[in-house]
């Protein structure tokens, strides 16, 4: 191998290195804390293992798991066995893993959790320090980088929602070295008095712990902590929690959700405005047909029809009445004339001297009328009563009808 | 804190509410049924106008070499 002269081939060469790995680094012991994990859907778990200056590549194989008892978690800090080899199609080098003992947190996970805890024993993550976050905000700070989805995302989704707010923008840089302090001055910068800012989102998008690890310093959180503006903190995904969302006024999953929240009251007044205006037409298509229900129905009564009707069926009527009137009028003058007529005839019957006239006479003995010749006696003077007259004469004979004539 | 929707626009939505109320439940002659629906239909449009018509502003507030601010428009092309 130390002839010059050698020329490998690629894979040649790869393989002499993989040997040379195998013989020197098999079945080493190494510490370092885990970061970036990934599973294959194959069940294999692959992730890097660090310290503060430098990073492997490591794998668990479906097949070790059994010699691992923890759940391999970023920021865990592993003691791990494991043969040093080459992936050679990439020229990659890695750690196979045959058995991991967990040595707790890593230092990163650590200082997070130190963290936490000083705060919320400080009182910076208390619920009665929140602000409320305004439903109308009219001027916004966005804290985050330039160069990132997040921007993006905050950006659409308010123009889409709600173009009226202001958007003010505050450059920062979301990880590395100075991350922190950028953030922190924003913050500082966006409470300033001129730019009138009514909420603040801080955030950006995914990333590994280490990506997201400005915002679990101290000074974002003090920064956070001191803004007279409320402040949403929307920092990588769903899952991933850091100091800023514990100590910001509220936390949103992501810079969208960030961007729904402060653009949902625009969002509901606009729903609000709507309804009304829906109730607003329909209520005038009713009063509209209410209206044209009474006309239609004095259109189409009889009185507007013909508005005569009425007059000329009374007409009519008084007509018939009258008639009838008159008619009964004569009838009943009728009657009662023949009612008279009838009655002075009978009266004319009924006066005495009627038949006295047709030859009839009255009989009296003095004053009393003789009605049977048994009230007189042979020699009796009698009075005999014309109709013009009277004369006195005896009575020389009575001749008494038999009562056989008298049965005829 | 001066959130858009001030007192005033606040005002307006209750009016416009009214409004529809008396739209809605009180026996309104024609003309004044129509009067209401026009003072309604032009207070809606003044609030939607608030809400959709007026267009915010995207402003990026960057520090130059000598660390002082200064504001840029916002290019949407970034």
């Amino acid at each position: 191998m130390e002839d010059r002269d050698i020329i490998y081939k690629v894979s040649e060469l790869n393989s002499e290195i993989k040997n040379l790995l195998g013989r020197g680094f098999s079945s080493v012991w190494v510490e370092g804390e885990i970061s970036g994990v990934k599973r294959s859907s194959l069940g294999h778990i692959y992730f890097d293992l660090k310290d503060e200056n430098s990073i492997i590549s490591a794998v668990i194989f479906k097949w070790s798991l059994k010699n691992i008892d923890f759940e391999p978690e970023n920021g865990v800090l592993v003691k791990v066995l494991g043969d040093v080899t080459i992936y050679d199609k990439q020229s990659k080098y890695q750690i196979v893993i045959k058995k991991a003992l967990s040595l707790k947190y890593g230092p990163l996970q650590l200082r997070f959790e130190e963290l936490k805890k000083k705060l919320m024993a400080e009182g910076l993550f208390d619920d009665e320090r929140k602000k409320k976050i305004p439903a109308f905000p009219q001027n916004v700070a966005v804290i985050t980088s330039l160069y990132g989805a997040a921007i993006r995302d905050i950006i659409s989704i308010i123009k889409r929602r709600a173009k009226n707010i202001n958007i003010f923008i505050f450059p920062v840089r979301v990880q590395g070295d100075g991350a922190s302090d950028d953030i922190a001055m924003a913050l500082k910068e966006a409470n300033k008095k001129k730019y009138c800012i009514d909420v603040i989102i801080l955030g950006r998008g995914g990333g590994s712990m280490e990506d997201l690890w400005a915002f679990n310093e101290e000074a974002v959180a003090r920064a956070i902590a001191a803004s007279g503006v409320p402040v949403i903190s929307s920092v990588g995904h769903q899952t991933d929690f850091t100091i800023s969302d514990f100590v910001a006024d509220l936390r949103a999953a992501t810079p969208s959700a960030a961007a729904e929240i402060i653009t949902q009251g625009v969002i509901d007044t606009k729903n609000r405005i709507s309804q009304i205006e829906k109730r607003l037409i329909s209520s005038l298509k009713i009063i509209y047909q209410r209206i044209k229900l009474r006309f239609f129905k004095f259109i189409n009564s009889n009185f507007y029809k013909n508005p005569f009707s009425i007059i000329e069926k009374n007409v009519m009527e008084f007509d018939n009445l009258y008639t009838s009137l008159n008619r009964a009028f004569d009838s009943r003058i009728k009657d009662l004339q023949s009612n008279l007529k009838n009655l002075s005839d009978r009266l004319k019957n009924l006066n005495p001297e009627t038949p006295m006239k047709k030859g009839y006479t009255i009989t009296k003995k003095g004053d009393t009328v003789i009605r049977t010749i048994d009230d007189i006696t042979i020699g009796d003077v009698i009075e005999v009563i014309f109709s013009d007259g009277s004369a006195k004469s005896n009575v020389f004979e009575k001749i008494k009808k038999s009562e056989h004539e008298e049965a005829k | 804190m001066k959130e858009w929707k001030n007192e005033n626009f606040e005002l307006k939505l209750k009016r416009l509410e009214e409004i529809v109320s008396i739209l809605e439940n009180d026996e309104v002659s024609l003309d004044e049924s129509l009067k209401l629906f026009e003072e309604g239909v032009s207070i809606s449009k003044e609030l939607n106008d608030k809400l959709i018509e007026v267009k915010g502003k995207i402003e990026v507030i960057k520090k130059d070499a000598e660390g002082k601010i200064k504001l840029e428009d916002f290019d949407d092309e970034i």
